[in-house]
């Protein structure tokens, strides 16, 4: 049967870096890693949801989700974090930033 | 839609397949992690960005210095499913 474009395409490249913070070390850095307890993790495992596996590293760790926006000069300029994982930073509001920050690039609070 | 409407409305999902009892434990868990004081841990605005350099989906490393130098970085944590 003949391949329509759409299937021989490439997939399209994302416009964002996806990286992979093997061990959450970096999440580490930026103060965001914690253990689950015991019996978060046998529900989990009932789940099916091995994350020892999963991460590759033996370690129950997770980060918690957080958004950061940093500027020019490797200033954290914005954070948003929260421990509920269903909680996530709204789009918009980092674009908001974003936006301020393009306006005023030298950074009101650090002069 | 914003994206938290989307979240709220996948959380009542889930509560709908979630057993009350594994319910309680993960709820309960969230509020320990957020009686544990991490929140008091995490790298705050004005603070430098600790710098990194990662693997991306190609294998090839990205540092922060890398992204900075080109514009202000995005930089989000998030795990596995949610």
């Amino acid at each position: 049967m003949a391949r329509t474009p759409r299937e021989t395409e490439e997939p399209k490249p994302l416009p964002f870096e996806l990286l992979r913070d093997f061990g959450n070390q970096v999440a580490e850095a930026y103060g965001l890693v914690f253990t689950l307890p015991d019996d978060l993790r046998a529900i989990y495992v009932k789940f099916g949801i091995d994350l020892a596996r999963g991460n590759g590293d033996g370690t129950w760790r997770l980060p918690v989700p957080a958004r950061f926006v940093i500027d020019r000069q490797g200033v954290i300029r914005a954070v948003d974090a929260d421990p509920d994982y269903t909680r996530r930073s709204e789009p918009a509001h980092t674009v908001r930033i974003l936006n301020e920050l393009r306006d005023t690039p030298s950074g009101k609070e650090r002069s | 839609m914003a994206l938290q409407e989307k979240l709220d409305a996948m959380r009542e999902m889930a509560k709908t397949r979630i057993p009350p009892e594994a319910r309680a434990v993960m709820e309960r868990s969230i509020e320990d992690l957020r009686a544990s004081g991490i929140m008091s841990r995490v790298a705050r605005v004005g603070q430098s960005a600790p710098d990194f350099a990662l693997p991306n989906a190609d294998g090839r490393s990205v540092s922060l210095a890398g992204l900075q130098a080109r514009g202000p970085v995005v930089l989000s944590f998030y795990r596995g499913r949610w």
